[in-house]
């Protein structure tokens, strides 16, 4: 019996100090040439460490909307994931049982929506100018990386976006997509207004808005907004965008009170 | 056999028995081994035994072995800019007050007698000492070249010494050249900066004589920030490119038939504690990431590598000592101090 109590107490104590001391796999690797497609998109993972899985969710709808964690019973990653509908949203993790499971990747995807002839956008900061005029509706973007040619930066008070469809129809929704870094003072804005152009009364009237609170710090992330009308007559060829940028970061933030960076590298009409 | 002894050797015989090998294998840190190939190592984040009251350190920049076997740390703290271990992480003594930018930390063996060469990022000066501190030799800002105005555009991360005494420096955080001086500190030439061209350099952070080939010495320079090694004659022309995609190497340290370099972080993710280390073989080509992934080679070119395990946050050198083990000092880490590594056979 004494034995016995030994033999347990040891093995709960080993096991213990496996579950806390474990170093932690790093997140997997992700490799896509972008987050926006017409027809489909293809989303490859990696993770060379032998003895670890990649697992992932997916999720359809839209992209304000929460999507399942990865367990160990989740999609097993085997290859390439062909990405077709409208929006999805991958999360990734990779798992091991010699080291703690990593952080989760989340990544989300927007196919191409209305057809956009135009957009002209108020002048960004001229060091990170995007990639000429189609910048906003290129299909290219979903990069991290604030030096990427996918972004358009300002840091001016307030942007202004006016985009020309080919056709006039019918608006159900608008996705603009943000970087979120503000290790780097890059913020969410703090408003979006949208507004569309009524031909009859040959000015533009409201179409929707969204009010964003950068209350928290939250990680690293390309962060798709979703505007949908507030109005019932939505058809238009033309929409203006304002969007308020944060023009005083908040106190929890190192550069609190500081004027933030608000970076853009897509926007979609559907 | 003491009742403390006893319970230990039986709650380990438990383990053994009630555990599966494969949930053996889920140790502490410890007791990890990283990297691939015949270069693999357990990892020892527990060597320092320096109390952090009284030798702090704060980014540990760079680690060298002298002749005695002593195990040298260059850190940016002012309260001990160098601190000396022997090789069981026991501090041995400390020196160094005035280099708040201290970033590089080369040794060279003169005649039979240990210098080092000390770069300071805030001083803009590359400092010559001896083993114990006394400074010899200070180089400012090298006007000689023609592209520098003021001291400040001049920010030494590196210096490599060449047999013959010459000193090579580079301006890794200012205009990426590498000034080559005799051993008085003469200047002779200068080669490397920026450009659109193969043989320019972006984040000239390192640089070191490669003596692999005893007949043909060649300089490696690191271009951090393109993710590579360039190698130039020992007169400053431009050879080749070793290509490490994805992985921002740091300077490059030569052992026996291998190159080993700390990867301060990988491009996929960048500045969030992404490191790991890289070693490649007489040919330079990637043999073992230890905490990162597996080298594949597609068509003579490395895959992208990135970390898998997250062991290190920003490993910033590596040091080899004489009996093969590895040390790894790492930058902005919370103030750790250096990790050893010890060959697995």
């Amino acid at each position: 019996m004494y034995k016995l109590i030994l033999f347990l107490t040891g093995s709960i104590s080993f096991f213990i100090s496996l579950a806390q001391d474990r170093f932690q796999l790093a997140r997997p690797f992700v490799k896509y040439e972008s987050v926006f497609f017409k027809d489909s998109a293809k989303l490859e993972l990696k993770f060379a460490q032998p003895g670890t899985k990649i697992y992932y969710t997916t999720s359809y709808k839209m992209p304000s909307e929460k999507s399942k964690e990865p367990s160990e019973k989740s999609f097993l990653y085997k290859k390439p994931i062909i990405l077709k509908t409208p929006f999805i949203t991958v999360k990734a993790k990779v798992f091991s049982k010699e080291f703690k499971p990593s952080e989760t990747i989340e990544l989300s995807f927007a196919k191409e929506g209305k057809q956009i002839k135009k957009i002209s956008t108020s002048s960004p900061n001229n060091k990170y100018p995007g990639s000429g005029d189609s910048t906003l509706f290129d299909n290219k973007g979903g990069i991290e990386n604030l030096n990427s040619k996918t972004w358009m930066g300002f840091d001016a008070d307030s942007i202004t976006l006016i985009v020309e469809l080919s056709k006039k129809e019918a608006v159900s929704s608008v996705l603009i997509s943000f970087l979120q870094n503000e290790d780097s003072w890059i913020f969410l804005p703090e408003l979006i207004l949208i507004s569309c152009f009524d031909e009859t009364k040959n000015l533009f009237i409201p179409f929707g808005k969204e009010v964003i609170l950068n209350k928290e710090k939250s990680s690293s992330k390309i962060n798709f907004r979703l505007i949908f009308p507030d109005v019932k007559n939505s058809k238009s060829r033309k929409l203006m965008i304002h969007i308020m940028p944060v023009k005083k970061i908040p106190d929890w933030h190192p550069g609190r009170g500081q004027h933030a960076w608000c970076f853009i590298d897509e926007i979609k009409v559907y | 056999m003491k009742r403390k002894q006893f319970i230990q050797q039986t709650s380990l015989a438990a383990a053994s028995i009630l555990l599966t090998p494969s949930l053996l294998k889920s140790a502490k840190p410890e007791d990890t081994i990283l990297g691939h190939g015949n270069k693999r190592y357990r990892i020892n984040t527990k060597w320092s035994k320096a109390d952090a009251m009284q030798s702090p350190v704060k980014d540990c920049h760079e680690m060298v072995q002298d002749k005695k076997g002593r195990i040298i740390l260059l850190t940016n703290e002012t309260k001990n800019n160098v601190i000396v271990y022997d090789k069981s992480g026991k501090l041995l003594t400390t020196w160094g007050t005035e280099y708040p930018g201290a970033h590089g930390l080369t040794l060279f063996n003169e005649n039979g007698e240990d210098f080092l060469f000390i770069c300071d990022n805030n001083r803009h000066q590359v400092i010559k000492t001896t083993i114990d501190g006394r400074v010899l030799m200070t180089l400012d800002y090298p006007k000689e070249t023609g592209q520098y105005t003021k001291p400040e555009e001049y920010v030494p991360t590196e210096t490599a010494i060449a047999a013959n005494g010459d000193i090579y420096v580079v301006d890794g955080y200012g205009k990426d050249i590498v000034i080559q001086y005799n051993h008085k500190g003469e200047y002779i030439r200068h080669f490397g900066g920026r450009g659109e061209e193969e043989k320019f350099l972006k984040n000239a952070h390192g640089v070191c004589i490669d003596t692999r080939h005893k007949k043909n010495p060649v300089l490696i320079v690191t271009s951090r920030e393109q993710n590579c090694f360039k190698r130039y004659s020992m007169s400053g022309e431009f050879i080749n490119t070793i290509s490490l995609p994805g992985a921002w190497v740091c300077r490059p340290v030569i052992k026996g038939d291998y190159l080993y370099a700390a990867v301060l972080q990988s491009q996929n993710n960048l500045w969030k504690q992404s490191g790991f280390v890289t070693i490649l073989d007489k040919n330079n080509k990637v043999v073992s990431n230890l905490a990162g992934s597996e080298p594949v080679y597609k068509n003579g070119k490395p895959e992208e590598m990135y970390q898998t395990i997250k062991a290190f946050q920003y490993p910033h050198d590596v040091c080899i000592d004489d009996d093969e083990n590895l040390y790894v000092a790492q930058w902005n880490s919370g103030k750790a101090y250096p990790y050893k590594l010890e060959p697995v056979a």
